[in-house]
């Protein structure tokens, strides 16, 4: 601390860099593993993750093991940190991260990939894997990313595909069993006793197959949660409480959808009682009930007025990712009685046709019955995601998306009989994505989707109600690259981080010349690469790393999307064959189930 | 009924800014269950207010909040709950039930003493001297709402003092008047004005005390 201390006054937001939250932990005794837990994005996106601050909670409350964070810093504080030589440090102890036993960086999103290289490069670690002896960290990888972690395989000693809960343990055990032996080995013995805990995955031993890790009980795998509550300012500020884990509504798009399964709700009682702790131990006034489909809770409302009994009207509550046929009149009202915010609904598509396409089996009907409570219930502004750039999708699917909006406009005038309405619409570039039904499809080009782009201002000219927002082509472009790429990309991703690529999410940040450059110079181009035909291809990049379900069934659901027929929800329903439960030995845990 | 309290921010803590500072100090006291008033109307808060800004990145030995508490919050062991539950730095020192009506913390203090601790060669306390003898010091604010010139010498009621501390560290003693037209200028900034931007980004920051200037 003595070391930075006089450097803060010189950069924007000090307060990223020097910890000090309630309830981070210290340790003063000494333990037998030090853990740093790494986001590779900034301080308030990080602390914003309720995965990290899981793991954070999980590997606290072992005595033998100290969990302390880091981030990636902004360029300014980089810049203090490279002129002064200091190492990059975590955050509660500031000592450097070399001196940790594991390194675990959470693997959120493609475009932080740079963001990696240049922490390990802070930490004054190689940034290859191979470069990296046994006196440095063992740096662990984990997240959706993993699920292709081809590309970055080089630079990682480990990935743990699927669910950290319980395998944190094992990988920390391991590690302190081969420390307490002197090491004995060297690096080579620990990576292959890693290799064999069940969901790790080691590159140095080859494209070994993995099948994911999963909690087979949420509840009992998490314990309690002790949230870090920031001094500054973060994304999401507010309480986390997860009421469910996995999604089976089968949406074909999303990986999340797929490499969560299966559904496994929390116990009332247990969410009740979570909820309490966490808004007790933080202070927080405002707790998000997050999920994938958080409104497919089966407790869901018994939940909210759980809550809202317990800590008083001055609690409320968000719901976010609220699916547009399972909400009702009374979950609006129930959220929305402390403070009228801005309701979220995600159609995916602008045609009843590709909705169909990609099961998102949401109807007409359902927007228009969901839309009419919610603005009954007095809220005025709606935000909805669409993608554009879906298989199987025409222009007229693309102009569809402007024609909902005005539908919603229309809507919001019938029921409260006045204009005023604003409507976000939100359009996201479709990326295909590893371990869904779609990961064999193409992506749009990047004048494809500016093409687009292009239809849907034109379709909103003249309407005020309606502000159309939509992602930059360049960035899902090579997001696209790196999430279906393979181990020849590692080059290309260290040529741009020398060339000064880094924070890629972040529009200001991202320069699309440095990355043309970094692919040319590896003798690749992100035009072939994108234009790539996967759906003849033999063995795909992380053909060795299972989420459960079986490539069989990827099949059958892209051939069904390609007639537009649906496929059920196996949450309340018959199995639907996806050979998650067979194969990984779990089950649904679903509390709705025995009053149906 | 109205509580003053006095806190002190340290640390850590000295990071968290004025804006960000209501929020910690709401979730310090939810976490104490200590209870709070709230507002009424659409959106409720609770009822806390500030008394003059303190800079980022500087320390306070003593600053101000009015606190509206709810009738059963009051108990002997108030400030050890608090204490309890806020984050490293921040510290409740003492607290008084205000009379109503009472003057607003901004309407009560218009002075801030601040200690700056500086490293300083020779030649840079020749620049110490430069100042106490010069009929004005102009200093140009810069912030993202635009530039400001001021005269750092108007906001002085009294001399300001230099105690050698060690070979090349030294302490700056001074007051400056937070309220009058063209604003008052942070510590970094006056250090910046009589010693440039190198000395005043290496120094550490106090706020003695506020106090009130006739």
């Amino acid at each position: 601390m003595k070391k930075i201390e006089k450097y803060l006054n010189q950069v924007t937001k000090p307060g990223r860099y020097v910890g000090g939250e309630y309830n981070s932990v210290i340790k003063e005794t000494p333990v037998e593993l030090r853990f740093a837990l790494a986001f590779p994005d900034t301080y308030e996106v990080g602390m914003s993750h309720l995965g990290s601050q899981l793991l954070y909670s999980i590997i606290n409350a072992r005595e033998n093991t100290w969990c302390e964070r880091v981030y990636c810093p902004w360029i300014d504080f980089e810049s203090v940190l490279r002129e002064n030589k200091i190492p990059l440090y975590a955050l509660e102890s500031k000592d450097p991260i070399s001196q940790f036993d594991i390194l675990g960086i959470t693997l959120q999103y493609e475009l932080t990939y740079t963001n990696i290289l240049n922490m390990l490069d802070l930490a004054q670690l190689p940034i290859y894997a191979a470069e990296r002896d046994e006196s440095m960290p063992l740096v662990l990888g984990g997240g959706p990313c993993a699920y292709n972690p081809e590309p970055i395989a080089a630079f990682f000693d480990c990935f743990l595909i699927g669910e950290g809960e319980e395998a944190v343990h094992d990988i920390c055990d391991c590690v302190i069993n081969w420390n307490q032996s002197g090491k004995t080995g060297g690096k080579a013995a620990l990576l292959s006793a890693l290799s064999i805990i069940p969901g790790v995955y080691v590159p140095a031993l080859g494209k070994h197959p993995v099948v994911k890790r999963v909690c087979r009980n949420l509840d009992a795998a998490t314990g309690k949660i002790v949230p870090i509550v920031p001094n500054i300012e973060i994304v999401h500020d507010r309480a986390m409480l997860e009421v469910f884990r996995g999604c089976t509504r089968g949406c074909r798009f999303c990986q999340a959808g797929f490499v969560y399964r299966p559904v496994r709700e929390r116990r009332l009682e247990n969410v009740c009682s979570m909820a309490k702790q966490l808004l007790a131990t933080s202070g927080y006034d405002e707790i998000s009930l997050t999920s994938l489909s958080s409104a497919d809770y089966s407790q869901i409302a018994d939940t909210v007025k759980c809550i809202q009994k317990d800590g008083s009207e001055r609690i409320s509550v968000s719901l976010p990712s609220l699916r547009m046929d399972s909400f009702s009149i009374d979950l609006a009202k129930l959220v929305q009685n402390v403070r009228k915010g801005s309701m979220t609904f995600a159609p995916e598509a602008g045609t009843q046709r590709l909705r169909d396409v990609i099961n998102k089996n949401v109807t007409d009907e359902d927007i228009d019955s969901a839309l009419t409570a919610a603005f009954s219930a007095g809220c005025r502004t709606v935000k909805l995601y669409f993608m554009i750039g879906l298989p199987f999708e025409t222009d007229v699917d693309v102009i569809g998306i402007i024609d909902t909006a005005r539908r919603v406009e229309r809507l919001f005038r019938s029921v409260t009989g006045k204009g005023g309405v604003k409507i976000t619409v939100s359009v996201a570039n479709f990326v295909p994505k590893a371990q869904t039904p779609f990961q064999r499809e193409k992506q749009n080009t990047a004048e494809e989707f500016s093409r687009k782009h292009g239809l849907l201002r034109e379709a909103a000219r003249n309407c005020r109600a309606v502000s159309l927002k939509y992602h930059d082509s360049a960035t899902s472009c090579l997001e696209g690259a790196f999430a279906r790429g393979g181990r020849e990309l590692a080059p290309v991703i260290e040529t741009a981080w020398r060339n000064s690529a880094k924070f890629d999410g972040w529009s200001e940040m991202f320069k699309y010349s440095v990355w043309q450059k970094a692919f040319a110079d590896n003798h690749l181009r992100l035009e072939e690469i994108l234009a790539a035909d996967y759906s003849t291809v033999s063995v795909l990049p992380w053909q060795h790393i299972s989420a459960g379900v079986s490539s069989g069934y990827f099949a059958s659901e892209l051939l069904k999307a390609s007639t537009g027929q649906l496929t059920a929800d196996c949450r309340r329903a018959d199995c639907i064959g996806c050979g998650v439960c067979q194969e990984l030995d779990v089950e649904v845990v679903d509390w709705g189930m025995s009053q149906r | 009924m109205m509580y003053r309290f006095v806190f002190e921010k340290r640390g850590t803590a000295s990071f968290i800014s004025h804006l960000e500072l209501g929020k910690v100090i709401e979730r310090s006291f939810r976490r104490a269950n200590v209870v709070v008033e709230y507002s009424e109307g659409f959106n409720p808060h609770m009822k806390l207010s500030f008394g003059p800004a303190l800079a980022l990145g500087c320390e306070s030995n003593g600053e101000y909040i009015d606190i509206k508490l709810s009738e059963t919050a009051v108990c002997e062991n108030l400030l050890e709950r608090i204490n309890a539950c806020t984050p490293p730095g921040v510290r409740f020192i003492s607290y008084l039930k205000l009379p109503e009506p009472h003057k607003s913390l901004g309407n009560i203090y218009n002075l801030a003493r601040y200690e700056a601790q500086l490293k300083l060669l020779p030649a840079d306390k020749a620049k110490f001297e430069e100042f106490m003898q010069s009929e004005q010091c102009v200093y140009e604010k810069i912030s993202p709402k635009g530039r400001k010139i001021v005269d750092v010498k108007k906001l002085l009621v009294e001399n300001p003092t230099l105690v050698k501390i060690s070979a090349e560290d030294y302490q700056l003693n001074y007051a400056v008047l937070l309220n009058l037209v063209g604003g008052t200028i942070k510590p970094a900034e006056f250090v910046t004005a009589i010693f440039g931007s190198n000395i005043a980004r290496n120094g550490k920051y106090c706020r003695n005390k506020l106090c009130s200037w006739n």
